[in-house]
């Protein structure tokens, strides 16, 4: 329909029908000619979808937006050295490590490092640099994002070599230690995640401060911490699924009925998350197995 | 010429070359093709809509913008939302001081007027070019407004206790968006169990009140600006202070409604019931002989309320009161 429309409005164009009157008739060269027009329209087209812009970007840009700010493969692997330390550091906290300890957690640190940047420079090489348009810009951000995503979490995390080694470098009293240490910094920062999602709550369903006290603390005792952090934008939403967990009972006692009406409504849509944070919690469970098996 | 074929064309040589030469210019298809005489032809074939001409904005310095006359319906755009969260403002008022319905409805018209005075501020600040999260915080400036009016109303014991809440609320808000902050900082420094509170007394510190507005900013970890190394630097080390300052990704933006912490995650419009519609509240000064009509008697029904909010005569408010403005709220980074 389109290309009919095309080849009458080409045909009654000045041009077209001083070609007819020439005696062009149906020859190709007429054919030839419209072919030209429509190729050329349908790319003029396209390219003026995009609204004519083209971006200009070198590697080193490149290296930039997935290092977080930091000029160079160099500078960036620097930080990650730094926050190596950091984690090493806070393992200290039990006790001093002997040198082969603290070799071997090194090691495992610097092999996660490696191993990243091999894969970070495999996929910083692939991309298109120069003049890219709308459409290309968008595939190089898909795919360096991941790469930067990670950067920026550290990759000492789970399922990190690292994270392997330390159950196996520590001795099991060590390990004791490491683990309480471990669960108390993630029951904090887990408290201070709860009050902020309280918090948000309230832009909903404003809290007296017995309320507020009692919820903050029905919260933060009565469910637990996420074994793998969930998304950025899922973190208050993953209160509200733990929330949800709790007993109706218990959270009537400190909403009144309207607000817990509202409260329940917020609940419920938080359990549609439950799925992406099973498969979270499944994943770190799997991580384990994988390391135990 | 033959041409492919035993017809010919009979076309002169520079028509032969003006097809070639058009037909080229047309599959190059050139970049700028949207600012060229093809747009014409795009939008006659595709029914791409040629944008309309963009008004030209001048950007006015600050105080010049801010001086312009608004229009009079300036701001409508702020308004539903504002009305929501000045109607849970309200609902809060309601369930803290417990009100007898004359003063209800006097505080209904305070919640509404707050609202409206909130969305012409919002509409200056806009028509001044300022970014959002620079904009006055909009539930003080609504609870200040109750308050005000509340202590006009009500006994002075039941509003301390409302200012008490309120003031409690904003510190749990500060508390909550400083324990966000240490948070991040941790995750980031992995700092040491030794170092976690006087990082937390740090950030306390040189904490600043609208900082404790948005807090969707608190998800994102790498976009948040931490506090300054030097504000942090008897509670770090050195390797924390490199890394501190080894990252800067710049402020995430988001839409008004978060920036100023009328809207979260959890926004799936649902509200509480009874939630008043601000909307419909007419804040308009009425005439003094017609207040009186309605003041009046209403002050010969006013009785304390024992244990409970009372409203003594002395406490309503004078005819004048209702066409009293809300104070204007403080506009951030402006004398």
């Amino acid at each position: 329909m389109m290309l009919q429309r095309l080849a009458h409005w080409t045909w009654s164009t000045p041009l077209a029908c001083r070609a007819a009157e020439g005696g062009l008739g149906n020859t190709i060269a007429k054919r030839g000619a419209i072919a030209m027009l429509f190729l050329g329209l349908v790319t003029s087209a396209a390219s003026a979808q995009f609204g004519g812009q083209r971006l200009e970007i070198s590697r080193q840009q490149l290296v930039g937006w997935v290092f977080n700010s930091h000029g160079s493969v160099d500078a960036a692997r620097k930080h990650l050295h730094e926050e190596l330390e950091g984690q090493i550091a806070l393992i200290e906290v039990i006790g001093t490590l002997t040198s082969e300890q603290r070799q071997r957690l090194t090691l495992a640190g610097e092999g996660d490092i490696h191993r990243f940047f091999t894969e970070a420079q495999r996929v910083i090489d692939r991309q298109p640099v120069g003049q890219v348009d709308q459409d290309q810009w968008n595939k190089i951000w898909q795919r360096v994002s991941p790469i930067r995503e990670q950067f920026n979490r550290g990759l000492t995390g789970e399922n990190s070599l690292f994270q392997k080694t330390i159950r196996t470098a520590l001795t099991p009293e060590q390990w004791n230690q490491y683990e309480s240490l471990m669960a108390e910094r993630e029951q904090r920062n887990y408290r201070l995640l709860v009050a902020a999602a309280i918090a948000e709550l309230e832009i909903k369903v404003p809290l007296t401060r017995k309320q507020r006290t009692a919820l903050i603390e029905l919260v933060a005792t009565q469910t637990k911490p996420p074994r793998v952090r969930p998304a950025p934008h899922l973190q208050y939403i993953f209160v509200m699924y733990r929330m949800s967990e709790l007993s109706q009972k218990d959270l009537r006692r400190i909403f009144e009925e309207p607000e817990f009406q509202v409260v329940k409504q917020i609940l419920e849509h938080a359990q549609n998350f439950r799925g992406q944070f099973d498969v979270e919690q499944r994943g770190a469970i799997g991580g384990v197995l994988n390391f135990l098996f | 010429m033959p041409l492919l074929g035993r017809r010919r064309i009979p076309l002169s040589r520079h028509w032969r070359h003006a097809i070639v030469v058009f037909g080229l210019v047309l599959t190059s298809a050139p970049l700028s093709a949207a600012d060229s005489g093809m747009q014409g032809l795009l939008d006659l074939f595709f029914g791409r809509q040629k944008p309309a001409a963009q008004a030209v904005e001048v950007l006015a310095p600050v105080a010049e913008a801010v001086a312009l006359e608004l229009d009079p319906n300036a701001g409508g755009e702020f308004l539903p939302l504002l009305f929501k969260c000045s109607a849970r403002e309200l609902h809060y008022l309601k369930k803290v001081t417990q009100p007898d319905d004359k003063a209800y409805a006097d505080l209904k018209i305070a919640a509404a007027r707050a609202a409206r005075d909130l969305a012409r501020t919002y509409a200056r600040e806009k028509q001044a070019n300022r970014r959002a999260e620079n904009w006055s915080r909009p539930r003080p400036f609504i609870t200040q407004a109750l308050a005000k009016r509340a202590s006009e109303l009500l006994a002075p014991e039941v509003v301390a206790v409302y200012r008490e809440e309120v003031e409690a609320r904003e510190a749990a808000l500060a508390a909550a968006c400083q324990g966000m902050m240490l948070r991040a900082i941790d995750n980031r420094l992995t700092l040491l169990p030794e170092q976690i509170e006087p990082t937390r007394q740090a950030v306390v510190m040189h904490w600043r009140a609208e900082q404790s507005t948005n807090l969707m900013i608190f998800l994102y970890d790498e976009y948040l600006q931490l506090p300054d190394v030097r504000s942090l630097s008897k509670a770090l080390n050195e390797r924390q202070q490199r890394l501190l300052q080894s990252r800067n990704q710049g402020r995430i933006g988001f839409s008004w409604e978060q920036e100023l912490g009328l809207a979260g995650r959890n926004d799936n419009g649902q509200e509480i019931a009874g939630l008043e519609n601000l909307a419909n509240v007419d804040v308009t000064p009425k005439p003094v002989a017609e207040q009186q009509d309605n003041v009046e008697p209403a002050q010969d029904e006013i009785r304390p309320q024992p244990g409970g909010p009372k409203r003594a005569a002395k406490d309503v408010a004078p005819p004048a009161a209702a066409t009293e403005a809300v104070p204007e709220p403080a506009t951030k980074g402006q004398p």
